[in-house]
Protein backbone atom coordinates (compact mmCIF):
# COMPACT_ATOMS: atom_id res chain seq x y z
CA UNK A 1 0.00 0.00 0.00
CA UNK A 2 1.41 3.36 -1.02
CA UNK A 3 0.95 6.56 0.98
CA UNK A 4 -0.71 9.53 -0.81
CA UNK A 5 1.81 11.90 -2.38
CA UNK A 6 1.50 15.54 -1.31
CA UNK A 7 0.33 17.92 -4.02
CA UNK A 8 3.16 19.79 -5.72
CA UNK A 9 0.96 22.87 -6.11
CA UNK A 10 0.69 24.59 -2.72
CA UNK A 11 -2.48 26.53 -2.01
CA UNK A 12 -1.87 30.32 -1.94
CA UNK A 13 -3.03 31.74 1.44
CA UNK A 14 -6.08 34.10 1.30
CA UNK A 15 -4.16 37.02 2.75
CA UNK A 16 -1.72 36.98 -0.13
CA UNK A 17 -4.61 37.42 -2.52
CA UNK A 18 -5.98 40.26 -0.37
CA UNK A 19 -2.62 42.04 -0.33
CA UNK A 20 -2.21 41.55 -4.07
CA UNK A 21 -5.61 43.12 -4.77
CA UNK A 22 -4.87 46.06 -2.45
CA UNK A 23 -1.46 46.62 -4.05
CA UNK A 24 -3.07 46.57 -7.50
CA UNK A 25 -5.68 49.16 -6.47
CA UNK A 26 -2.99 51.43 -4.96
CA UNK A 27 -0.83 51.06 -8.06
CA UNK A 28 -3.69 51.92 -10.41
CA UNK A 29 -4.67 54.99 -8.32
CA UNK A 30 -1.03 56.13 -8.25
CA UNK A 31 -0.67 55.63 -12.00
CA UNK A 32 -3.77 57.74 -12.58
CA UNK A 33 -2.27 60.52 -10.45
CA UNK A 34 -4.62 60.06 -7.51
CA UNK A 35 -1.92 60.75 -4.92
CA UNK A 36 -0.44 63.75 -6.67
CA UNK A 37 -1.38 67.26 -5.66
CA UNK A 38 -3.04 69.22 -8.46
CA UNK A 39 -0.33 71.37 -10.04
CA UNK A 40 -0.98 75.08 -9.54
CA UNK A 41 -1.04 75.74 -13.26
CA UNK A 42 -4.05 73.45 -13.57
CA UNK A 43 -6.12 75.30 -10.96
CA UNK A 44 -9.00 77.39 -12.30
CA UNK A 45 -8.21 81.05 -12.94
CA UNK A 46 -10.55 83.82 -11.94
CA UNK A 47 -10.41 87.54 -12.68
CA UNK A 48 -11.19 90.69 -10.74
CA UNK A 49 -14.98 90.90 -10.40
CA UNK A 50 -15.54 87.18 -11.03
CA UNK A 51 -17.27 85.14 -8.34
CA UNK A 52 -15.58 81.95 -7.20
CA UNK A 53 -18.23 79.92 -5.40
CA UNK A 54 -16.63 77.51 -2.95
CA UNK A 55 -18.28 75.00 -0.68
CA UNK A 56 -18.95 77.63 1.98
CA UNK A 57 -18.19 81.07 0.66
CA UNK A 58 -18.59 82.90 -2.64
CA UNK A 59 -15.63 85.23 -3.18
CA UNK A 60 -15.41 88.20 -5.51
CA UNK A 61 -12.11 90.08 -5.48
CA UNK A 62 -12.95 93.68 -6.29
CA UNK A 63 -9.73 95.64 -5.95
CA UNK A 64 -6.12 95.52 -4.74
CA UNK A 65 -4.49 98.74 -3.63
CA UNK A 66 -1.97 100.20 -1.21
CA UNK A 67 -2.52 103.09 1.18
CA UNK A 68 -0.93 104.65 4.21
CA UNK A 69 -4.43 104.94 5.73
CA UNK A 70 -6.50 102.05 7.00
CA UNK A 71 -9.79 102.21 5.08
CA UNK A 72 -12.24 101.42 7.85
CA UNK A 73 -11.04 103.33 10.88
CA UNK A 74 -8.83 105.97 9.25
CA UNK A 75 -5.73 105.02 11.24
CA UNK A 76 -2.43 105.85 9.61
CA UNK A 77 0.36 103.35 9.12
CA UNK A 78 3.47 103.62 11.25
CA UNK A 79 6.50 105.32 9.73
CA UNK A 80 8.07 103.07 7.12
CA UNK A 81 4.94 101.00 6.68
CA UNK A 82 1.80 101.00 4.55
CA UNK A 83 -1.31 98.89 4.13
CA UNK A 84 -1.82 96.42 1.30
CA UNK A 85 -5.58 96.08 0.93
CA UNK A 86 -7.55 93.45 -0.99
CA UNK A 87 -11.22 94.36 -1.10
CA UNK A 88 -13.63 91.49 -1.56
CA UNK A 89 -17.31 90.76 -1.58
CA UNK A 90 -17.96 87.59 0.40
CA UNK A 91 -21.18 85.66 0.76
CA UNK A 92 -21.72 82.63 2.91
CA UNK A 93 -23.55 80.15 0.66
CA UNK A 94 -24.24 77.60 3.39
CA UNK A 95 -27.42 77.50 5.44
CA UNK A 96 -25.61 78.31 8.69
CA UNK A 97 -22.96 80.81 9.84
CA UNK A 98 -19.47 80.23 8.47
CA UNK A 99 -16.22 81.01 10.25
CA UNK A 100 -14.25 80.46 7.05
CA UNK A 101 -14.51 84.04 5.75
CA UNK A 102 -11.08 85.23 6.86
CA UNK A 103 -9.45 82.13 5.35
CA UNK A 104 -10.72 82.38 1.78
CA UNK A 105 -7.89 84.43 0.36
CA UNK A 106 -4.12 84.88 0.58
CA UNK A 107 -1.80 87.02 -1.53
CA UNK A 108 1.72 86.68 -2.84
CA UNK A 109 3.90 89.56 -3.98
CA UNK A 110 7.42 88.65 -4.88
CA UNK A 111 9.76 89.81 -2.13
CA UNK A 112 7.02 91.58 -0.16
CA UNK A 113 4.36 89.12 1.02
CA UNK A 114 4.90 85.38 1.03
CA UNK A 115 2.02 83.17 -0.05
CA UNK A 116 1.36 81.67 3.36
CA UNK A 117 1.30 84.95 5.27
CA UNK A 118 -1.94 85.58 7.14
CA UNK A 119 -3.36 89.09 6.80
CA UNK A 120 -2.78 91.39 9.76
CA UNK A 121 -6.49 92.03 9.94
CA UNK A 122 -9.65 91.07 8.05
CA UNK A 123 -12.36 93.70 8.41
CA UNK A 124 -16.05 94.09 7.64
CA UNK A 125 -15.95 97.41 5.78
CA UNK A 126 -19.46 98.52 6.74
CA UNK A 127 -18.81 98.21 10.46
CA UNK A 128 -15.06 98.14 10.89
CA UNK A 129 -15.33 94.88 12.82
CA UNK A 130 -12.98 91.96 12.48
CA UNK A 131 -14.64 89.22 10.46
CA UNK A 132 -15.06 86.22 12.73
CA UNK A 133 -18.16 84.76 11.14
CA UNK A 134 -20.22 85.32 8.01
CA UNK A 135 -23.98 85.13 8.26
CA UNK A 136 -25.80 82.94 5.75
CA UNK A 137 -26.94 84.72 2.58
CA UNK A 138 -25.57 88.10 3.72
CA UNK A 139 -23.18 89.55 1.11
CA UNK A 140 -20.47 91.44 2.98
CA UNK A 141 -17.70 93.73 1.78
CA UNK A 142 -14.52 92.55 3.46
CA UNK A 143 -11.02 94.03 3.39
CA UNK A 144 -8.00 91.75 3.82
CA UNK A 145 -5.16 93.97 5.05
CA UNK A 146 -1.43 93.28 5.29
CA UNK A 147 1.09 95.73 6.74
CA UNK A 148 4.00 95.95 4.29
CA UNK A 149 7.13 98.10 4.07
CA UNK A 150 6.56 101.56 2.59
CA UNK A 151 7.56 101.97 -1.06
CA UNK A 152 7.77 98.19 -1.53
CA UNK A 153 4.95 98.09 -4.09
CA UNK A 154 4.14 100.34 -7.04
CA UNK A 155 0.98 100.87 -9.06
CA UNK A 156 0.82 98.21 -11.75
CA UNK A 157 2.92 95.64 -9.89
CA UNK A 158 1.68 92.09 -10.42
CA UNK A 159 0.14 90.30 -7.47
CA UNK A 160 -1.01 86.70 -7.18
CA UNK A 161 -4.02 85.74 -5.13
CA UNK A 162 -4.95 82.24 -4.05
CA UNK A 163 -8.58 81.47 -3.28
CA UNK A 164 -9.10 78.78 -0.66
CA UNK A 165 -11.75 76.27 0.28
CA UNK A 166 -12.11 73.61 2.92
CA UNK A 167 -13.76 70.23 2.69
CA UNK A 168 -15.92 68.37 5.16
CA UNK A 169 -14.49 65.37 7.01
CA UNK A 170 -17.01 62.74 8.02
CA UNK A 171 -16.83 60.60 11.16
CA UNK A 172 -14.28 62.66 13.06
CA UNK A 173 -13.93 61.16 16.57
CA UNK A 174 -14.51 64.56 18.23
CA UNK A 175 -16.57 66.65 15.80
CA UNK A 176 -18.46 63.85 14.06
CA UNK A 177 -19.47 65.06 10.62
CA UNK A 178 -18.74 68.67 11.53
CA UNK A 179 -14.97 68.65 10.93
CA UNK A 180 -13.14 70.16 7.97
CA UNK A 181 -9.84 69.73 6.20
CA UNK A 182 -7.19 72.43 6.35
CA UNK A 183 -7.88 75.22 3.84
CA UNK A 184 -6.60 74.34 0.36
CA UNK A 185 -5.98 76.61 -2.60
CA UNK A 186 -8.63 75.97 -5.24
CA UNK A 187 -8.35 78.87 -7.68
CA UNK A 188 -5.84 81.53 -8.68
CA UNK A 189 -6.18 85.19 -9.56
CA UNK A 190 -3.45 87.30 -11.14
CA UNK A 191 -3.91 91.04 -11.16
CA UNK A 192 -2.07 94.30 -10.58
CA UNK A 193 -1.94 96.87 -7.81
CA UNK A 194 -4.65 99.36 -8.72
CA UNK A 195 -3.26 102.35 -6.87
CA UNK A 196 -0.71 103.42 -4.28
CA UNK A 197 -2.29 106.28 -2.41
CA UNK A 198 -0.79 108.58 0.16
CA UNK A 199 -3.08 110.52 2.47
CA UNK A 200 -1.43 113.37 4.33
CA UNK A 201 -1.78 112.59 8.05
CA UNK A 202 -3.15 115.41 10.20
CA UNK A 203 -0.59 117.36 12.15
CA UNK A 204 -0.16 116.10 15.67
CA UNK A 205 -1.62 118.46 18.25
CA UNK A 206 0.55 118.96 21.30
CA UNK A 207 -0.60 120.58 24.52
CA UNK B 1 -23.29 36.27 6.47
CA UNK B 2 -21.90 38.99 4.21
CA UNK B 3 -25.43 40.11 3.42
CA UNK B 4 -26.36 40.31 7.07
CA UNK B 5 -23.17 42.27 7.83
CA UNK B 6 -23.86 44.69 4.97
CA UNK B 7 -27.42 45.20 6.21
CA UNK B 8 -26.20 45.81 9.78
CA UNK B 9 -23.62 48.34 8.63
CA UNK B 10 -26.03 50.03 6.24
CA UNK B 11 -28.74 50.50 8.84
CA UNK B 12 -26.56 51.30 11.86
CA UNK B 13 -26.93 54.86 13.17
CA UNK B 14 -24.06 57.23 12.44
CA UNK B 15 -22.02 58.73 15.25
CA UNK B 16 -23.78 62.02 14.44
CA UNK B 17 -27.15 60.39 15.03
CA UNK B 18 -25.98 58.64 18.19
CA UNK B 19 -24.83 61.90 19.76
CA UNK B 20 -27.42 64.32 18.42
CA UNK B 21 -28.80 66.83 20.91
CA UNK B 22 -32.25 66.80 22.48
CA UNK B 23 -34.39 69.66 21.20
CA UNK B 24 -36.69 71.20 23.82
CA UNK B 25 -39.31 73.24 21.96
CA UNK B 26 -41.65 75.90 23.25
CA UNK B 27 -43.58 79.02 22.34
CA UNK B 28 -42.89 82.71 22.89
CA UNK B 29 -44.10 84.28 26.14
CA UNK B 30 -43.73 81.04 28.07
CA UNK B 31 -40.68 79.61 29.84
CA UNK B 32 -38.76 76.91 27.99
CA UNK B 33 -36.55 74.90 30.32
CA UNK B 34 -33.51 72.84 29.36
CA UNK B 35 -30.83 71.17 31.46
CA UNK B 36 -28.73 74.32 31.57
CA UNK B 37 -31.10 77.28 31.14
CA UNK B 38 -34.59 78.68 31.17
CA UNK B 39 -35.53 81.10 28.40
CA UNK B 40 -38.65 83.15 27.83
CA UNK B 41 -38.93 85.03 24.53
CA UNK B 42 -40.90 88.22 25.09
CA UNK B 43 -41.17 89.56 21.56
CA UNK B 44 -39.47 90.43 18.30
CA UNK B 45 -38.77 93.67 16.43
CA UNK B 46 -37.51 94.46 12.92
CA UNK B 47 -35.32 97.44 12.11
CA UNK B 48 -32.90 98.80 9.55
CA UNK B 49 -30.36 99.97 12.12
CA UNK B 50 -29.36 99.24 15.69
CA UNK B 51 -28.52 102.03 18.11
CA UNK B 52 -25.72 100.53 20.18
CA UNK B 53 -24.50 103.80 21.69
CA UNK B 54 -24.17 102.18 25.10
CA UNK B 55 -21.43 99.95 23.73
CA UNK B 56 -18.17 101.21 25.19
CA UNK B 57 -14.88 100.06 23.73
CA UNK B 58 -11.36 101.37 23.80
CA UNK B 59 -11.00 100.89 20.07
CA UNK B 60 -12.90 102.02 16.99
CA UNK B 61 -16.61 101.61 17.50
CA UNK B 62 -19.90 102.57 15.92
CA UNK B 63 -22.93 104.02 17.63
CA UNK B 64 -25.28 102.80 14.93
CA UNK B 65 -25.05 99.38 13.36
CA UNK B 66 -26.35 99.56 9.79
CA UNK B 67 -27.17 96.70 7.49
CA UNK B 68 -27.90 96.27 3.82
CA UNK B 69 -30.57 93.79 4.99
CA UNK B 70 -32.82 93.81 8.08
CA UNK B 71 -32.08 93.36 11.76
CA UNK B 72 -34.31 90.99 13.71
CA UNK B 73 -34.25 91.75 17.43
CA UNK B 74 -35.49 89.06 19.80
CA UNK B 75 -36.08 90.21 23.37
CA UNK B 76 -35.76 87.49 25.96
CA UNK B 77 -35.13 86.65 29.58
CA UNK B 78 -32.54 83.92 30.15
CA UNK B 79 -31.70 82.25 33.42
CA UNK B 80 -28.82 79.85 33.91
CA UNK B 81 -29.76 76.74 35.90
CA UNK B 82 -26.56 74.92 36.91
CA UNK B 83 -23.66 77.27 36.09
CA UNK B 84 -23.15 80.46 34.12
CA UNK B 85 -23.57 79.82 30.42
CA UNK B 86 -22.29 81.18 27.15
CA UNK B 87 -24.84 81.95 24.44
CA UNK B 88 -22.35 82.98 21.74
CA UNK B 89 -23.73 80.30 19.48
CA UNK B 90 -27.36 81.46 19.51
CA UNK B 91 -29.09 81.26 16.13
CA UNK B 92 -32.33 82.36 14.51
CA UNK B 93 -33.64 79.64 12.20
CA UNK B 94 -35.92 80.62 9.31
CA UNK B 95 -36.89 78.14 6.64
CA UNK B 96 -34.00 75.82 7.47
CA UNK B 97 -31.35 78.55 7.34
CA UNK B 98 -29.62 79.58 10.57
CA UNK B 99 -28.59 83.20 11.17
CA UNK B 100 -26.05 84.06 13.83
CA UNK B 101 -26.58 86.54 16.65
CA UNK B 102 -24.34 89.57 16.40
CA UNK B 103 -21.89 90.07 19.24
CA UNK B 104 -21.62 93.80 18.53
CA UNK B 105 -23.96 94.86 21.33
CA UNK B 106 -23.53 96.85 24.55
CA UNK B 107 -22.05 94.69 27.28
CA UNK B 108 -23.20 92.83 29.20
CA UNK B 109 -25.27 91.20 26.49
CA UNK B 110 -27.13 87.94 26.25
CA UNK B 111 -24.61 86.92 23.58
CA UNK B 112 -21.78 86.32 25.95
CA UNK B 113 -21.71 84.80 29.37
CA UNK B 114 -25.06 84.94 31.12
CA UNK B 115 -25.03 85.31 34.90
CA UNK B 116 -25.04 82.88 37.74
CA UNK B 117 -27.74 80.27 38.27
CA UNK B 118 -31.05 81.57 39.50
CA UNK B 119 -30.53 85.15 38.28
CA UNK B 120 -32.77 85.97 35.29
CA UNK B 121 -31.17 88.32 32.77
CA UNK B 122 -33.28 90.38 30.37
CA UNK B 123 -31.73 91.44 27.09
CA UNK B 124 -31.84 91.18 23.34
CA UNK B 125 -30.41 89.08 20.56
CA UNK B 126 -29.96 90.74 17.16
CA UNK B 127 -29.73 88.86 13.88
CA UNK B 128 -28.94 90.20 10.42
CA UNK B 129 -31.38 88.52 8.03
CA UNK B 130 -31.94 88.99 4.28
CA UNK B 131 -34.94 91.29 3.89
CA UNK B 132 -36.50 89.04 1.25
CA UNK B 133 -36.62 86.13 3.70
CA UNK B 134 -38.84 88.10 6.07
CA UNK B 135 -41.47 88.44 3.34
CA UNK B 136 -41.75 84.66 2.96
CA UNK B 137 -44.35 82.50 4.72
CA UNK B 138 -41.58 80.75 6.67
CA UNK B 139 -41.02 83.97 8.64
CA UNK B 140 -44.10 83.10 10.67
CA UNK B 141 -42.38 79.90 11.81
CA UNK B 142 -39.01 81.31 12.81
CA UNK B 143 -37.23 79.71 15.77
CA UNK B 144 -34.73 81.01 18.30
CA UNK B 145 -32.17 78.25 18.89
CA UNK B 146 -30.11 78.54 22.08
CA UNK B 147 -27.09 76.31 22.33
CA UNK B 148 -25.52 76.92 25.70
CA UNK B 149 -22.21 75.41 24.59
CA UNK B 150 -20.46 75.09 21.23
CA UNK B 151 -20.78 71.33 21.07
CA UNK B 152 -24.29 70.24 22.02
CA UNK B 153 -23.81 66.52 21.56
CA UNK B 154 -26.23 64.65 23.84
CA UNK B 155 -27.25 67.92 25.50
CA UNK B 156 -30.43 69.97 25.47
CA UNK B 157 -31.02 72.77 22.98
CA UNK B 158 -33.86 75.22 23.57
CA UNK B 159 -35.92 76.01 20.46
CA UNK B 160 -38.47 78.80 20.85
CA UNK B 161 -41.05 79.67 18.17
CA UNK B 162 -40.96 83.32 17.10
CA UNK B 163 -43.53 84.75 14.67
CA UNK B 164 -41.86 87.37 12.48
CA UNK B 165 -44.75 87.85 10.07
CA UNK B 166 -46.52 91.17 9.84
CA UNK B 167 -43.98 93.12 11.89
CA UNK B 168 -43.23 96.71 10.95
CA UNK B 169 -39.65 97.54 10.03
CA UNK B 170 -38.53 100.64 11.93
CA UNK B 171 -35.62 102.90 10.98
CA UNK B 172 -33.80 102.54 14.30
CA UNK B 173 -34.10 100.48 17.46
CA UNK B 174 -32.12 101.02 20.64
CA UNK B 175 -30.31 98.04 22.12
CA UNK B 176 -29.26 98.54 25.71
CA UNK B 177 -27.20 96.37 28.00
CA UNK B 178 -28.69 93.20 29.40
CA UNK B 179 -29.76 93.59 33.00
CA UNK B 180 -31.14 91.59 35.87
CA UNK B 181 -34.83 90.93 35.39
CA UNK B 182 -37.49 90.52 37.99
CA UNK B 183 -37.62 86.96 39.19
CA UNK B 184 -40.58 85.00 37.87
CA UNK B 185 -41.30 83.54 41.30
Amino acid sequence: MTSPTPSRVRRVPWWVWTLAVLATVVAVVALLGGFTAIPEEKLPKVAIGDAYVGGEVSTVVERVWVSNQQPTNGDFAEDGEQFLIVQTRLENVKNAPSSFGSEVLRIEIDGVVEAATDPDVVLDVLRGQRVTSLGADIPTTVDFIWVIPADSVATGDTVYLGLFDQFRVYGDPIFGDGAFTRPQVVALLETTVDDVEFVEPPEEVTF
Amino acid sequence: MLGIAAFAIGTAPTSEQLTQPFYVSGASNEPVETRTLTVEVQGARLTRALDVTERQTLTFSLDVLDTEQTWVIVDAVVEARVANISLDNTRLRIGGVEYRATDYLPAPALVGTVGDPGIPIAGSFAFEVPTAVLDLDVAADAELVLRSILSSQLDDIAVVAVDLSGLTVTDLEVIGSAEIAESRE
